[in-house]
């Protein structure tokens, strides 16, 4: 699954004239393209998307030419097949929440009627938890129920890749840090290729496997996202986390152990293993967190490190945890790769493909997963 | 009497049912083209079509015989070629009443249009519909209740319609005289009985058409 883009635009205004130029190819299951507002980015999307026509260039997703101005194909955007979250999210304010969701499912001059029942769309409903709300209008809706109802639209009619336009900028704060854990865990789920627009550095962190960089309508750097930002730390904000997700993991804590600054939490996980984590001390008392309490510790892939013979190694990281490799994918500049945990569970890690090819991972074999106990973000559920 | 009064106020909502169907229609076509196209010529188009608006309707009615009239450009040739005289007939005044109605529906068709959000018809086409589908099923829904209040408007203006009327069709009792023109007819003629009762009737009919229209509007508005 990859996207070759290769686009020229100029768009022109009373006060300005805005040339566009941005050229990059992904094969990343997630590329997040990153720029303040004006870069560019939301003309790049349209295009991709079928509804921005580029003057020159060429688009292509796998073998499938979009666009190709040299040989005059513009497939229109009704059949692209592209899921599109909007940044406003769009939803039809005459259509209740079903008939917006089945809105796709049905060609034809007639929308779907108030009571459609459709076995994707009942599906889709249980899967993104609108069922009670299935018959109010998108005016009823709260912020983080329209963007459900808008992905669930997006996904209904079985997109090949999701275009995501500033998916949480509609949101306030808190809900958002939400909005982003539940969007990571669908896009885990779903097997499409994701690219997202945003100007927000906390949407780089959680969702840029691959990193574009945009500004002033070019492509200024491209490579890994979540190595982008190597030394932004994840803390706990007043109980909202700020952190990538990729690894979760449940379990009660066992023992509190106070240090000279920071206290250091051994984690009972639900799979069997312990792991260890660094709190400061205000963390731990607004989190109320004592040997008994049940709390997650969420780990960046990105902080995680892998070995394949642990045997004779001594390491100042408190956490490994040895597993079985289950999955490896290869991006254009990282690979990610997922161990099966003995007692079930599994862990992510993200390296450098030149990391992976050294290593020679692959299904099957065993590897242990390395982080530091300061990489481990503690929290308990609100 | 009272059998041609009846005929006359039949005549009357024929021609403005008519004149408002065919205006729906035209209306919100080119209001549609106006808010949504780009073209050479937008503001030139709108302004001669927003024109009956500020004629006298007496120089609508001198327009309209010059080109539909036995010896106009359009009307000589519809009547070579087809033998169809427009002239004093009841057609005739519906094409003076959708004209001088017609900047009414175009104005609200087009603001309607105008308030539609492109983006809504965008995540329609992303979501696989076609230019057809995508304004039945999203921007006329959406402009609808701007353009029943437009269609409205033009049904009462249609019905009131009296000096391009009375120009293109005449006042022919029964077949081309309106409710508008048989008060005229009647206040020149002296009759102030028969003028008061077709005042009246006038006004009955105006305000059940506007309570219809109250009625009527809320529901589309709710949507």
């Amino acid at each position: 699954m990859s996207f070759h883009v290769d686009i020229r635009k100029t768009v022109r205004s009373a006060e300005r004239q805005f040339r566009l130029a941005v050229r990059f190819d992904t094969r990343a299951r997630r590329t997040v393209i990153y720029g303040p507002s004006g870069a560019g980015k939301s003309l790049t999307l349209q295009a991709l998307a079928g509804l921005l026509t580029p003057d020159a260039g060429r688009i292509a997703f796998d073998d499938d030419v979009l666009f190709d101005a040299a040989a005059g194909v513009d497939v229109p955007a009704r059949a692209r097949r592209f899921g599109y979250l909007f940044q406003d999210y769009a939803l039809f304010p005459h259509l209740n929440v079903r008939q917006n969701i089945a809105f796709g499912l049905r060609a034809g001059w007639r929308n779907p009627p108030r009571n459609v029942a459709d076995e994707q769309l009942e599906s889709s409903l249980r899967a993104f938890e609108l069922r009670e709300v299935a018959a109010q209008r998108p005016s009823e809706l709260s912020g983080g129920q329209r963007q459900r109802v808008a992905l669930a639209r997006a996904l209904v009619h079985s997109p090949r890749a999701l275009l995501l336009d500033e998916p949480f900028s509609a949101l306030d704060p808190a809900l958002r840090e939400r909005m982003r854990l539940e969007l990571d865990e669908l896009l885990e789920r779903i097997d499409i290729p994701v690219i997202m627009i945003t100007h927000d550095p906390d949407d780089l962190r959680w969702f840029g496997e691959t990193a574009l960089h945009l500004r002033d309508g070019a492509i200024v750097e491209a490579g890994a996202g979540s190595g982008a930002h190597p030394d932004s730390q994840p803390d706990i904000d007043g109980g909202v986390m700020k952190t990538s997700a990729r690894n979760q993991f449940t379990g009660t804590v066992h023992t509190v152990r106070a240090g000279a600054i920071n206290d250091e939490i051994d984690l009972a996980l639900d799979g069997g293993q312990h792991i260890v984590a660094t709190v400061t001390r205000e963390s731990r008392d607004e989190l109320g967190l004592a040997p008994g309490t049940r709390a997650f510790a969420l780990v960046k892939a990105s902080s995680v490190i892998l070995m394949t013979d642990a045997a004779d190694v001594r390491l100042s990281a408190r956490n490994q945890l040895a597993g079985t490799v289950s999955k490896v994918v290869r991006g254009a500049v990282n690979t990610e790769v997922t161990l099966d945990l003995p007692g079930g569970g599994s862990v992510a890690a993200i390296i450098t493909n030149d990391s992976a090819t050294a290593l020679a991972l692959s299904p099957g074999g065993a590897a242990t997963a390395v982080f530091k106990a300061s990489s481990v973000v503690v929290g308990v559920a609100a | 009497m009272d059998a041609s009064i009846a005929v006359t106020l039949i005549l009357t909502l024929k021609v403005a049912a008519w004149a408002t169907a065919i205006n729906l229609v035209l209306g919100s076509a080119v209001g549609w083209l106006l808010a949504r196209r780009h073209f050479a010529g937008r503001d030139l188009v709108d302004a001669v079509l927003t024109l009956p608006l500020v004629l006298p309707p007496t120089v609508l009615g001198y327009y309209l015989l010059v080109i539909i009239g036995k010896r106009g450009w359009l009307g000589s040739w519809l009547n070579q070629s087809f033998g169809i005289n427009l002239i004093f007939t009841w057609q005739g005044a519906v094409i003076a009443a959708t004209i001088v109605a017609f900047p009414l529906i175009l104005r609200s068709a087009r603001t309607a249009f105008e308030s539609v959000d492109p983006q809504l018809e965008q995540a329609a086409r992303v979501l696989g519909l076609n230019e057809w589908a995508l304004f039945f099923r999203v921007t006329l829904p959406m402009a609808w209740p701007g353009i029943l209040g437009g269609t409205l408007l033009v049904f009462a203006r249609a019905l009131g319609e009296f000096g391009a009327t009375l120009m293109v069709a005449g006042s022919i009792p029964g077949r081309t005289q309106t409710l508008s023109i048989a008060v005229f007819e009647a206040v020149q003629a002296g009759q102030d009985d028969m003028a008061t009762f077709l005042v009246a009737i006038t006004s009955i009919v105006c305000v059940t058409v506007l309570l219809a229209a109250g009625r009527l509007a809320p529901r589309s508005g709710a949507r």
